[in-house]
């Protein structure tokens, strides 16, 4: 393999084994119009206590990488191949009882849309009992209690109330919150949130960050945050991996990657960022263009229909060559797939920008 | 209640055949023979009827199941004995077939001494008063008309609910019951085989909901009666035989079940399974059914082919179709072959050339159009000339059933040929009878069947014929070919006041005739009615009367 | 709650006096005279006005529709020269052909129908249930499509045959049951089951098929759901995930289905199926009192299998309510 599968160098003396790590792992659809190759090649690694925040558009395989931790395409048409270790175990390798036993209780996730995610038919306290019950041996009245503690954690005032409510009867935020207790019933090791405020207002977006942070300080799990907003892992994750088309293109230390992003699609992201401190009515610069079709990936950087530097890049490499993820000059773990030479970058970063722009990254960065 | 009166017990086709017919690949010839078994007391015989009766009340019952059922229940002034080759009239709670005066307008019966009710008392001649006034209340509807037609005084008198009696019913004694007539009526004494003649004593008369509270004097009486469901006979232990010459008191009990589907009981008596071996149908094989289980050999033995005394015809309007030749062109036209296989083929009756069938006193084997079944189209064409060729439409009016629209098909096609187009008018056979009987209805062919209610003429042709009626009934009218001959109408009056029953049914034969040379309508076929029994019953007598297999001695093999 | 009942039992009352006065007059718009019926093939004209005077229907349509709600809640008294029937409130009136009151002879009817109906809804709720539930986690495999496929027999094959199939092959043929028909359960519990068990085969085949399609359905559109993926994330057996969380949510439409199958059945709608097994219910009761133009029997069965069915929409209602709770009833 040529591509080393973690940030750090393949050469590196072997250190103690991550707690989380995936390699190479790959998730394809087989359908009628062909191979959807949603998740091609994504390798990572992840310790106890820290935050990973896989950040990319719709369809750029960061979902479907977090349904792979669950084990969650077993039984279905997915391909899945590759390796996810956790704690010593390959959850690809592992069988539907044994990944069973791993959902909920070691592995746990908060999904996007708390309102569709929660089963409308059942009680919130019901259905957080039910997580907990699944994996303990305890009496419905024990399980409720720990539902009421749950709750009470999470910061839902009067839980002993709540707890009989159906979802519907909580606000969006305090359903995320339930949906949070929920995953954390089990105190899971590894707890994947997956664009966990996407469906919040923004003032309940930064409140459910702050409870995701705090949670992760008590029990000390590792954290995957799947999000398409930069903006939301700037402040929780430790590590960054930018991803598109399913594959990595961009992966390193939050300050890293948001300091010196090496990306031109990074960049975009970053300046598709809302900003608190922005100016009120700044038009935002969303990325020209559409995610690429999974089936046809585009020959060489699978980025380039999009890209707007890619005349910086001699000899018309970019539609023909597929750039290796290569380490960042001058940074130990920062890796990047990208043709622009060192210098080209400098010289776009200092405002050479084909539309005159002066880049949002720095400004993001501060 | 046309649908189930004696006129119309039309065999409906219904769309079961495919399943009989499976039947019968699958276990031709399964039939079990236990046919050998020796008649015997006891048992209790089922009989499977796909609908209640109309009534069981003597004075109201006007369906042959009905009538039939009445005989192990009731008994009536004179009856038939069918147990030789030819039914005979004989008394019944009369000691003989009853007297007539000269002229035959006073009628006078002597009853049996001892014949008693389900509560041992005794039947008296005050009982068959009391029984045939009730008939005349409102109340009490749905029976035949003759009472109210020919006894002195009928047509006023409204029943002894109010406390009237009917002057004309006399009862000299406990045992003698003199009727006075309006008119002379030869064949009376078959009129009282019928049960309105029979006796209900009033202390036990339930007046309109007397249909499950009959009261026996027959050998079996009512145990339970639930409309529509079930009715269970048990025996009458006050029926002495020794009074009785018709009946006998072979079963424990009859249980007669209602509802099911016809074809569903066609099959159960046909796979002999079961209580299905002691079971036995009184309505007709459904038509459906009907030539697959007559060709069966292994029924043999307990199918029971019964000539009724009817007729099923098609009437021509002559009011509408008023040329003469027209109508003999229509006569010889039809092809009666295809006419039959509508309604079941062979099975179903004999090729028809006159009104009155062969039972029927008065008849006279004649044919005065096409010998041949078939028709005669030559014949037919060569009128349609003499009548200058018109290319007429006519109406056809037959019930919606699959089997009448075949039938209407069949007509269409014979007419075509002579160059006249006919349009079917399917009318709901449930209303159908109401329909065509309203004379706002005419139509220019009219399908119709009739069976007489008793086997002589005098309950066909006048019926049917007799112009001068449409008039007063116009919503009840009986001539569908509308014909007022006043050659028939003579006819008629003048066989009305003759009393010797050779002359008069020469007079009647002569009717039939007259009504044919009017070309008036086409006799179709003579009908006969099928049925089956489980092989374990046994004693089953064709009732060529009611055209229903007769229970009377019915025992149950052993 | 209190108030939605009563609100949707005053509608309901609204909607069956509708229905009765249309029944009612429609019955005056046909042909069918049941005076002329009663009266027998010779009638004589002042014979049939007799008749029309003791049946009640010489009066003008208004006062007989009168007194016939009259009837409905103050009683009435029929017959007034042979014999009185007392008919008590709520009065549908006195059959023209059994001199019997309609309401008893409904009411003598109705056990039949609601055995045949409630044994065969219940079980062609849960067979069908079942054979779409396994269509649906088995989607496209060789379970779906013979699931599939027996549902489409079902759906294609006519009561009338397969109802005289299910007899001849059960009963006549290798003689397992008894022939069928209705004995009740309080006098037989044993015949009553042997005596059902073809109506109740029969009309579950007939009934299966859409029951199996709309679960399949039903349950592929709820699998759908983020919730089941919740679900399975919990780590739930896959038992769990879909007949609790699957199930639940996937019912909800066949509910409101079954609710009107099951008002229509044992209001009496299983008419073929009742004379091929020769059940004497309701539905033949109806059918039957068209074809006599038994007018207050009509009336009667229209009412009755009505009342059913406005029953079976309020109690769908309110099992909506309790599977749901989204769905407040105020």
């Amino acid at each position: 393999m040529s591509v080393s599968t973690s940030p750090q160098p393949a050469d590196v003396a072997p250190a103690p084994a991550p707690f989380l790590d995936v390699r190479d792992l790959k998730v394809h659809f087989p359908t009628e119009d062909g191979l959807v190759k949603s998740v091609d090649g994504v390798s990572f690694t992840l310790e106890k206590g820290r935050t990973l925040g896989i950040v990319g558009e719709s369809g750029s395989g960061k979902s479907v990488t977090s349904l792979a931790l669950l084990g969650l395409h077993k039984g279905t048409r997915a391909q899945v191949s590759g390796e996810i270790w956790l704690d010593g175990r390959d959850l690809v390798a592992l069988p539907e009882a044994g990944m069973r036993a791993l959902r909920g209780r070691t592995v746990s996730m908060i999904f996007q849309d708390p309102l569709s995610a929660l089963h409308p038919f059942f009680t919130v306290g019901s259905q957080i009992a039910e997580a907990y019950r699944v994996h303990h041996k305890v009496s419905k009245k024990e399980a409720r209690d720990r539902a009421v503690e749950m709750l009470k954690r999470v910061g839902i005032p009067q839980p002993e109330r709540r707890v009989r409510d159906y979802p519907h009867q909580f606000s969006g935020g305090m359903r995320q919150r339930a949906m949070i207790a929920m995953s954390l019933v089990c105190d899971p090791e590894l707890l994947i949130a997956d664009e966990p405020t996407t469906a919040l207002d923004v003032t309940v977006q930064a409140q459910i960050l702050d409870l995701i942070r705090d949670l992760q300080e008590e029990f000390g799990s590792a954290v995957v945050i799947i999000t398409h907003d930069l903006g939301v892992v700037s402040d929780v994750a430790d590590d960054i991996l930018v991803m598109y088309g399913g594959r990595r293109i961009e992966y390193g230390t939050t300050r890293d990657v948001l300091k010196q992003p090496q990306h031109p699609y990074t960049w975009g992201l970053l300046q598709s960022m809302p900003h608190l401190s922005g100016d009120v009515g700044e038009r935002l610069n969303p990325i020209p263009g559409t995610p690429p079709s999974l089936i046809n990936l585009p020959d060489g950087c699978s980025f380039h229909p999009r890209c707007a530097y890619k005349g910086w890049v001699p000899q018309g490499r970019c539609p023909a060559e597929r750039p290796e993820l290569r380490l960042v000059s001058g940074s130990e773990r920062h890796l990047a797939a990208c043709h622009l030479s060192d210098d080209a970058k400098q010289e776009i970063r200092v405002g050479a920008g084909p539309d005159d722009r002066g880049p949002a990254a720095a400004r993001a960065a501060q | 209640m046309t649908r189930r009166t004696r006129r119309s017990r039309t065999v409906a086709l219904a769309a079961t055949a495919v399943v009989i017919a499976l039947g019968a690949t699958a276990c031709g010839g399964s039939s079990s023979d236990s046919g050998s078994g020796t008649p015997g007391k006891g048992g209790t015989l089922t009989v499977l009827n796909k609908a209640d009766f109309d009534h069981l009340d003597p004075q109201r019952v006007y369906t042959t199941e009905g009538q039939s059922m009445d005989q192990e229940i009731l008994r009536t002034l004179t009856g038939w004995d069918e147990s030789g080759s030819k039914p005979k009239l004989v008394g019944d709670l009369a000691t003989d077939t009853g007297t007539p005066s000269k002229g035959a307008t006073v009628w006078t019966f002597h009853l049996r001494h001892g014949v008693k009710y389900q509560d041992g008392t005794e039947v008296t001649a005050q009982d068959v008063k009391y029984g045939v006034e009730r008939g005349f209340s409102s109340d009490i509807n749905g029976g035949p008309p003759y009472a109210a037609q020919w006894l002195v005084g009928g047509s006023d008198y409204k029943g002894p609910y109010q406390g009237k009696q009917l002057d004309s019913i006399r009862t000299p004694d406990r045992y003698t019951i003199v009727f006075h007539l309006k008119q002379p009526v030869a064949d009376f004494n078959e009129t009282t085989t019928m049960t309105g003649w029979s006796a209900v004593p009033k202390a036990h008369d339930t007046g309109s909901t007397y249909d499950t509270k009959v009261w026996s004097d027959g050998p079996y009486m009512i145990k339970s009666y639930t409309k529509n469901k079930e009715l269970v006979l048990t025996r009458n232990t006050y029926w002495s035989q020794a009074t009785d010459p018709i009946r006998q008191q072979n079963v424990d009990g009859i249980d007669v079940k209602f509802g099911q589907d016809e074809s569903a009981i066609d099959q159960q008596i046909k796979a002999d399974a079961g209580t299905a071996q002691t079971s036995i149908q009184q309505w007709p094989i459904a038509g459906s059914d009907l030539a697959q289980l007559a060709g069966d050999p292994s029924l043999k033995s307990r199918y029971y082919k019964i000539p009724a005394p009817g007729i099923n015809y098609l009437a021509i309007n002559t009011t509408r179709v008023k040329d003469i030749h027209v109508r003999e062109a229509i006569e010889y036209a039809i092809d009666k072959t295809t006419v039959r296989g509508a309604f079941g083929g062979s099975a179903y009756g004999d090729y028809a050339t006159t009104m009155l069938s062969p039972g029927i006193g008065g008849y006279r084997k004649f044919n005065l159009y096409s010998a041949n079944p078939a028709g005669n189209l030559a014949k037919a064409k060569e009128l349609m000339k003499q009548a200058g060729n018109p290319k007429p439409t006519m109406s056809i009016a037959v019930e919606n059933t699959p089997t009448e629209e075949h039938f209407a098909d069949a007509v269409k096609t014979s007419l075509e040929h002579i160059g006249i187009h006919v349009n079917i008018s399917p009318i709901d056979a449930s209303n159908y009878f109401s329909t065509i009987n309203n004379t706002k209805n005419q139509y220019d062919l009219t399908w119709g069947d009739w069976i007489a209610d008793w086997p002589n003429a005098s309950t066909v042709l006048p019926t049917l014929f007799d112009g001068r009626l449409i008039k007063k009934n116009p919503q009840s009218n009986q001539d569908l070919s509308y014909l007022n001959d006043p050659k028939v109408n003579a006819l008629i009056d003048k066989a009305a006041t003759m009393t010797d029953v050779a002359q008069r049914n020469a007079t009647y034969g002569q009717m039939d005739e007259q009504i044919l040379k009017d070309a008036a309508v086409v006799p179709l076929m003579y009908m006969n009615f099928s049925d089956m029994s489980g092989s374990k019953v046994g004693g089953v007598i064709s009732d060529t009367i009611l055209a229903e297999p007769s229970l009377v001695h019915v025992y149950i093999k052993h | 709650m209190f108030r939605y009942l009563i609100r949707r039992l005053l509608a309901a009352a609204v909607i069956m006096l509708v229905i009765t006065t249309i029944t009612f007059f429609i019955f005056f718009a046909l042909p069918s005279d049941p005076a002329l019926l009663a009266c027998g093939k010779t009638c004589s004209p002042s014979r049939l006005a007799e008749i029309k005077h003791s049946l009640g229907l010489d009066r003008s349509y208004l006062t007989q529709y009168w007194e016939f709600l009259k009837g409905l809640f103050a009683g009435r008294v029929f017959g007034d020269q042979s014999v009185r029937i007392h008919c008590g409130a709520p009065c549908l009136g006195v059959s023209f052909q059994t001199d019997t009151p309609v309401l008893t002879t409904l009411l003598s009817d109705f056990p039949a129908d609601l055995s045949l109906g409630l044994g065969a809804a219940v079980a062609f709720l849960v067979l069908g249930v079942g054979l779409g539930t396994v269509a649906a986690v088995r989607r496209g495999r060789a379970a779906d499509k013979a699931a599939v496929g027996v549902a489409l027999f079902g759906v294609s094959v006519q009561i009338y045959f397969i109802g005289l199939l299910l007899l001849y092959l059960f009963v006549d043929k290798f003689q397992i049951l008894p022939a069928s028909g209705y004995t009740p359960i309080t006098e037989d519990p044993a015949g009553w089951f042997q005596g059902l068990i073809l109506p109740w085969t029969t009309l579950v085949i007939v009934y299966l098929a859409m029951y199996t399609r709309l679960t399949r359905s039903s349950m592929l559109e709820v699998f759908a759901e983020d919730y089941m993926r919740t679900a399975r994330a919990k780590g739930l057996p896959a038992a769990t995930v879909v007949l609790k969380h699957g199930l639940r949510a996937a019912i909800t439409p066949i509910i409101t289905i079954f609710g009107m199958d099951v008002g229509s059945l044992i209001g009496g709608s299983a008419v073929i199926t009742e004379s091929v097994f020769g059940i004497n219910g309701i539905g033949k009761l109806a059918v039957d009192s068209v074809q006599n133009s038994d007018l207050p029997v009509i009336l009667g069965t229209t009412l009755f299998a009505a009342t059913f069915v406005v029953i079976a929409n309020v109690v769908v209602d309110l099992v909506y309510g309790l599977v749901d709770p989204r769905v407040r009833l105020a």
